[in-house]
């Protein structure tokens, strides 16, 4: 069975040992990150060049440079049109470049739970909407807990494989709604 | 997520190819990361359409040097997108004029892999 890898970089260091054209490669090829994004989000919405040509009114050619550009010569106007064509929503984010990955972890969960709190109070008032909101948090919220348990076993495996049984005392949803407020 | 995987012929070819056309090389890699990178995004193969993806026999696809710099040589890479393991196969790499040959030993390096 032949070698395998995750990306086109590591399968060029594998094959070519000219350091300067494996340089010039993943230089083109990060240089052109919004534009594969671009094809990609094309695809994936099962779309030809020429369907998003027609969606953006324009020519064909013009799909085809946009999706080979360099990310510096792809203008905001250009990116809102294509985005449309293919019938996604643009999201722009500013980060502090001092900002490091706890950082962007504690972000991301505030905007989820910013989120979800913005759900729960749109619902108020109609009575369906509520029920809906409600499913939808105890959803998200075992689903999130679940996620983050697979987490804490690989950051402390230790912790969690010591015994090969551990029985703990039966908890109350009351007594666990304790814990998680104390935590938030 | 999807892993690429080359032949046991690709290293000689992509040596080789290399040496000779070094601005295709560098412009059918980057055809290849974008083609790579749409597939690991979720897309179906079949609806990977672009100027430089070809469709060859057998589910194999040749990807050219478009959008490279400079009047390049009509080249192709050869690939085979194995969907059940999400797995593309890097087969072989060569100019325009090696086509025929280089379609007909990618086809024997696909029969085993459709037979699975």
């Amino acid at each position: 069975m032949g070698s395998e890898f995750n990306n086109v970089a590591d399968l060029l260091s594998s094959v070519s040992d000219d350091k300067e054209f494996n340089k010039s490669v993943t230089e083109e090829i990060d240089a052109k990150q919004l534009s594969k994004t671009l094809f990609a989000m094309r695809c994936n919405a099962g779309l030809s060049q020429a369907k998003v040509a027609e969606n953006m009114k324009c020519t064909q050619g013009k799909v085809s440079k946009l999706e080979n550009s360099y990310d510096k010569d792809i203008s905001i106007g250009d990116l809102i049109d294509y985005c449309s064509a293919v019938n996604m929503r643009i999201e722009l984010g500013f980060f502090d470049r001092k900002m490091n990955m706890v950082d962007t972890i504690k972000y991301h969960f505030f905007r989820l739970k910013n989120n979800l709190d913005n759900l729960i109070e749109i619902s108020k008032g109609d009575a369906k909407m509520e029920r809906g909101a409600e499913k939808f948090t105890q959803e998200a919220f075992m689903n999130i807990f679940m996620g983050l348990i697979e987490s804490l076993k690989k950051a402390s495996p230790k912790k969690f494989n010591k015994a090969p049984l551990q029985i703990d005392a039966p908890v109350t949803r009351d007594e666990f709604s304790e814990v998680v407020d104390s935590k938030c | 997520m999807w892993k690429l995987r080359m032949s046991d012929f690709f290293e000689a070819r992509f040596k080789r190819f290399q040496k000779k056309h070094a601005e295709e090389a560098k412009a059918i890699l980057n055809n290849l990361d974008t083609y790579f990178r749409t597939l690991c995004s979720g897309a179906n193969p079949v609806n990977i359409q672009a100027g430089s993806i070809h469709h060859e026999p057998d589910g194999i696809k040749a990807i050219d040097q478009k959008g490279g710099k400079g009047k390049l040589m009509q080249s192709r890479l050869y690939v085979f997108p194995e969907t059940d393991a999400r797995v593309l196969h890097v087969i072989s790499i060569g100019t325009k004029t090696d086509q025929s040959g280089d379609i007909s030993e990618c086809r024997d390096y696909v029969k085993p892999l459709k037979q699975k």
